[in-house]
């Protein structure tokens, strides 16, 4: 397995007046060649200054970046065999599409060194790509919003770098054309077979788009792993909140038994579910389950008790709100007509001993 | 018309208007003896366009204006360069920017002597090339002449340039600067094609204004000129104290201010031009 | 200070030693006379013509409150005295160029001279004036005076004796120049004009071209008497056109190489006068105030405010030694040197004389 980039205990500090910030605290991640990995985490979680550091304009305060097996640690951003797209898309307001599209073809450290004619070519080639040819003219801020992120895009593979960043570029576009625009990255990945990095704090942007996603918090990752290991799988209570509709309830473990444990749920009475190796008796843990896993007839050992609260119409099914007896609120989810559940009465469901996950604080 | 339009309606009626149709109302009279009589006649334009000296003189003042203003940005463009990129902190920045608007807060005449004294026979540069041994006499090349008017004009107007520069330069996101790197430019290709072509408006602004403060300087050619160091708001001064000849003064008021008008809206289309959409 | 602000005297540098004192001596040794209750007097004049130092005496001897205005110029002087008249203005004190101008006009009345009997202790040159006078009548009371020095270090144009010193070439960047009309007339004068006040346009081009080709030698156009010290104290240059006030400063400052030269030419000079603005002579007061400036007490105490001689004779007398020295050396107190200067006048095509000297300054250097 070749990777494009590997993080060695990167370190990120900044300076304050009286503090030092770790914006990156020993961090080291490997990321294959042709992967299209997603640095996913709230802000400040240090996303944004691990992709500016692979990217060369952010020096680390520790630690090594190997390219292609390469220490690029010391190396200035224009040598890095990469292209980051940024947020605010950063296009030449002075340059017209074309220009910005050839600035990066028309250096002194261009490789290769291409004439006149095969620059315009190769800027034509791009732009038909992304359906740009009629723009070529124009400048940025004569482009709509969508226009501008294929014309940054473009710049960015121009030079076809063998590495491409991406900073949150889809931030400010609205929710049709940036489900579009993740397609159509998707879509680009897969028919350019270039390592992708793109940094984001959406996780259905992260969910839908990657091979693997790094979810990072603290200036560290917590977990990386694939989109549905991470979904399904959470480290940890606090990846299990940010991948969302995640319901966490508090519980210690009574006894242990195989691979499976009685958990008493605080004022809850007891569950039946699987317990990862290592947990002991008596063990303070956090059980996490699904709103979507909910069951509301058929076998089941753990039936939990509760009180309808509200309702949430989401097309296909419905969310609903329950109560429990500790005051606490669950979501659980069920298809339309379901039986048994009654706006304002009593609620009962299961979850299945396999669908909680044992979560170690 | 709202109430609050009122004040700097009174404001320009009283301040600009009114004494701009009084000078053109005295450009086109004569004086009679010592009173000025009311009359319609080209006859100032004539002198002002025709004889020697004004409008060899109205030029000369511009050449002066012209330096003041290429030196002044030269100078400027730097400093602003600095501020608006290399300065590691906002903290730093304000303290840059402090110094550069500092010396606005000594008096004109105070900064123009200071230059008298540095330039001078016994001044900090003679005195320095002697104890360095590089000259046994002071030498009297840096004071009164258009050297030491242009570069005391530069000294006291380039804070202008640097703050219509820095204003443009400011605009520029980090980002852009940022991506040029990141595709490979070097210091001076980033410079060249990125900073340079989107920084001409704040050159242009700020090379108007330095342009302007130039030419119609009377001050450092009086205390640092030369033998022939005369500009042309000295020639009105003197039209004025010495002639009494009102309306030929008005007609050179009259000449400056249309030419400055031209000035300012060609530059200004230029600007316009040049302006790009951040 | 700039380009001839004034042409009559361009600058007033009050020199006020022991003002206080004076005065108080002063107001002591006059005997309080008639005074005229409530009698007030609107001057129109420069500033140090008007001084505490004289005008506190004058009042309390007289009753006569004095409201000064001082103006800058001599044009002020005169559009004001003709457009106001005596309503608002009595007594005005314009210089020798412009004294004229105000006669000729009938803006000023003819003095009684019988009410001014300190006119006989006046130097002869100020006695009946050419500047003052339109038939037998006198029309105004000189007052402060000076005239145009060529001033050079000692030795730098050795037995220099006429302006024509100023254009050695010896003298290479090294001399300044009054920015003044009087500069033209020097210009003038060393091209051998006879009277550089009504020059003709030949006359008027070959003092430019004089003038220009002075331009090497000139360092400098100065504008005011400290200028003209401070360059010549720091060695900036060997002399140039000056006045008596830059003079005595250099001198007082240890200088004392800088030689006033008795130029073969004649040389320029200003002489203020009080005149009376038409009607204003039936005000009390305004014989009182031509009085008591005519007197040798009162001007012996202006000499002290502005550091400039005065027109009566006998007020050298009441000077302290050290100023009777200065004045000496200045010759402004030598009746024969005083009838030989070429007291400045009117001048009909002033725009005109402007126009040549600019033409002049901005001229580059041959």
């Amino acid at each position: 397995m070749s990777y494009a980039i590997r993080l060695i205990d990167l370190e990120k500090h900044f300076h304050g007046e009286r503090s030092v910030f770790k914006a990156v605290d020993r961090l080291s991640m490997d990321i294959r060649s042709g992967e299209f990995v997603s640095l996913l985490g709230s802000s400040g979680c240090g996303k944004t200054t691990t992709l500016r550091m692979i990217a060369g304009l952010e020096m680390p305060s520790g630690g090594q970046i190997l390219v292609n097996g390469v220490d690029v640690t010391d190396w200035p951003a224009s040598k890095r065999d990469m292209r980051m797209m940024f947020q605010d898309l950063a296009l030449f307001p002075h340059m017209t599409v074309a220009e910005n599209v050839a600035f990066g073809l028309t250096l002194r450290s261009s490789k290769p060194r291409l004439s006149r004619s095969e620059v315009a070519k190769r800027v034509a080639d791009y732009l038909d790509l992304a359906h740009l040819g009629d723009f070529a003219g124009r400048l940025p801020h004569q482009l709509s919003g969508g226009q501008r992120q294929r014309v940054a895009l473009v710049r960015a593979l121009a030079t076809e770098p063998s590495i491409v960043l991406f900073d949150e570029p889809l931030g400010a576009l609205d929710a049709g054309l940036r489900r579009a625009m993740q397609l159509e990255l998707k879509r680009i990945h897969a028919a350019l077979g270039k390592t992708f990095v793109f940094v984001t704090h959406d996780q259905e942007e992260a969910l839908s788009m990657s091979d693997r996603i790094a979810v990072m918090h603290g200036g560290n990752i917590l977990q990386y792993d694939t989109p549905e290991a991470i979904y399904d799988r959470p480290s940890c209570r606090y990846v299990a909140q940010f991948m969302g509709a995640a319901n966490l309830l508090d519980a210690s473990v009574e006894r242990l038994e195989g691979g499976e444990g009685m958990l008493r749920l605080d004022g809850l009475g007891t569950v039946i579910a699987a317990v990862p190796a290592g947990v002991g008796v008596g063990q303070k843990v956090t059980v996490m389950f699904r709103a979507d896993r909910a069951i509301f007839e058929g076998e089941s050992l753990n039936w939990i008790d509760g009180e309808h609260r509200e309702s949430v119409f989401l097309g296909n099914r419905i969310e609903h709100v329950v109560g429990l007896a500790d005051g606490r609120e669950v979501t659980v989810e069920a298809r339309i007509g379901q039986p048994g559940i009654v706006p304002g009465a009593a609620l009962r469901f299961g979850v299945r001993p396999a669908d909680f996950r044992v979560l170690v604080q | 018309m709202a109430i609050w339009l009122l004040p700097p309606l009174l404001w320009f009626v009283l301040f600009m208007l009114v004494p701009y149709a009084i000078t053109v109302f005295y450009s086109f009279g004569r004086m009679d003896g010592v009173l000025f009589a009311p009359d319609f006649s080209l006859e100032n334009y004539r002198k002002v366009f025709f004889d020697a000296p004004y409008a060899p003189i109205i030029l000369r003042s511009a050449w002066i204006g012209l330096l003041t203003a290429i030196f002044s940005s030269l100078l400027a463009y730097p400093v602003a360069m600095a501020m608006a990129f290399n300065l590691p902190s906002e903290r730093a920045r304000q303290i840059v920017y402090i110094l550069v608007i500092l010396p606005w807060w000594a008096s004109y005449l105070v900064k123009a002597y200071a230059w008298k004294a540095i330039l001078g026979p016994s001044g900090l540069i003679n005195k320095g090339l002697m104890s360095a041994g590089l000259i046994d006499e002071p030498i009297r090349i840096f004071l009164y002449n258009d050297f030491s008017v242009v570069l005391t004009l530069t000294y006291i107007f380039t804070p202008f340039a640097v703050l219509s520069i820095y204003a443009q330069l400011e605009r520029i996101p980090g980002s852009l600067i940022e991506a040029a790197r990141d595709m490979g430019a070097n210091g001076f290709e980033i410079f060249r094609r990125i900073v340079l072509p989107i920084s001409v408006p704040g050159v242009l602004a700020g090379a108007v204004i330095t342009f302007s403060l130039g030419f119609g300087d009377f001050l450092a050619p009086a205390l640092l000129g030369g033998s022939d160091s005369l500009m042309i708001s000295s020639v009105v001064i003197s039209l004025l104290g010495v002639a009494n000849d009102r309306p030929l003064a008005a007609a050179i008021g009259v000449t400056i201010i249309v030419l400055a008008a031209l000035l300012i809206s060609a530059v200004n289309r230029l600007e316009k031009r040049t302006q790009v959409r951040l | 200070m700039f380009a001839g602000a004034k042409l009559g005297v361009q600058m007033r540098n009050p020199v006020r030693l022991n003002i206080l004192t004076i005065a108080l001596v002063a107001s002591a040794s006059f005997p309080v006379a008639e005074a005229f209750a409530d009698g007030e007097l609107n001057l129109l004049t420069w500033e140090g013509y008007a001084d505490d130092a004289f005008v506190k005496p004058f009042t309390e001897k007289t009753g006569c409150a004095v409201n000064p205005t001082y103006v800058s110029s001599n044009d002020e002087m005169v559009s004001k005295a003709i457009s106001a008249g005596s309503a608002t203005i009595d007594l005005v004190s314009p210089s020798n160029d412009a004294t004229l101008v105000l006669i000729d006009a009938g803006a000023v009345e003819a003095l009684d001279i019988s009410k001014l009997p300190h006119l006989k202790d006046y130097y002869p040159a100020f006695q009946k004036p050419a500047w003052l006078t339109k038939g037998d009548d006198l029309y105004g009371v000189p007052y402060g005076f000076g005239y145009i020095r060529v001033a050079l270090k000692e030795g730098a144009v050795p037995g220099a004796d006429s302006v024509k010193a100023l254009w050695d070439p010896a003298l290479k960047g090294k001399i300044a120049i009054w920015d003044n009309l009087e500069s033209l007339y020097l210009a003038a004068r060393y091209v051998g004009v006879k009277d550089v006040y009504n020059m003709t346009d030949e006359e008027l081009d070959a003092s430019m071209k004089a003038l220009i080709a002075l331009k090497p030698n000139i360092v400098k156009f100065w504008a005011s008497d400290a200028e003209f010290t401070e360059l010549y104290a720091s060695g900036g240059i060997l002399g140039g056109n000056t006045t008596e006030l830059a003079l005595s400063k250099i001198w007082g400052e240890g200088h004392g190489d800088l030689v006033d030269i008795e130029t073969k030419e004649k040389r320029g000079g200003w002489s203020d006068s009080w005149m009376v603005v038409k009607g204003a002579g039936e005000n009390p007061c305004t014989y009182a105030w031509l009085d008591w400036v005519s007197s040798a007490e009162s001007q012996a105490i202006a000499s002290k405010v502005t550091g400039y001689a005065y027109s009566n004779a006998k007020a050298f007398d009441l000077l302290d030694d050290a100023t009777k020295a200065l004045l000496t050396k200045l010759k402004t107190n030598d009746p024969k040197v005083l009838n030989e200067v070429d007291w400045w006048q009117p001048v009909a095509r002033r725009s005109k004389y402007l126009e040549v000297f600019n033409q002049a300054k901005a001229a580059s250097a041959p």
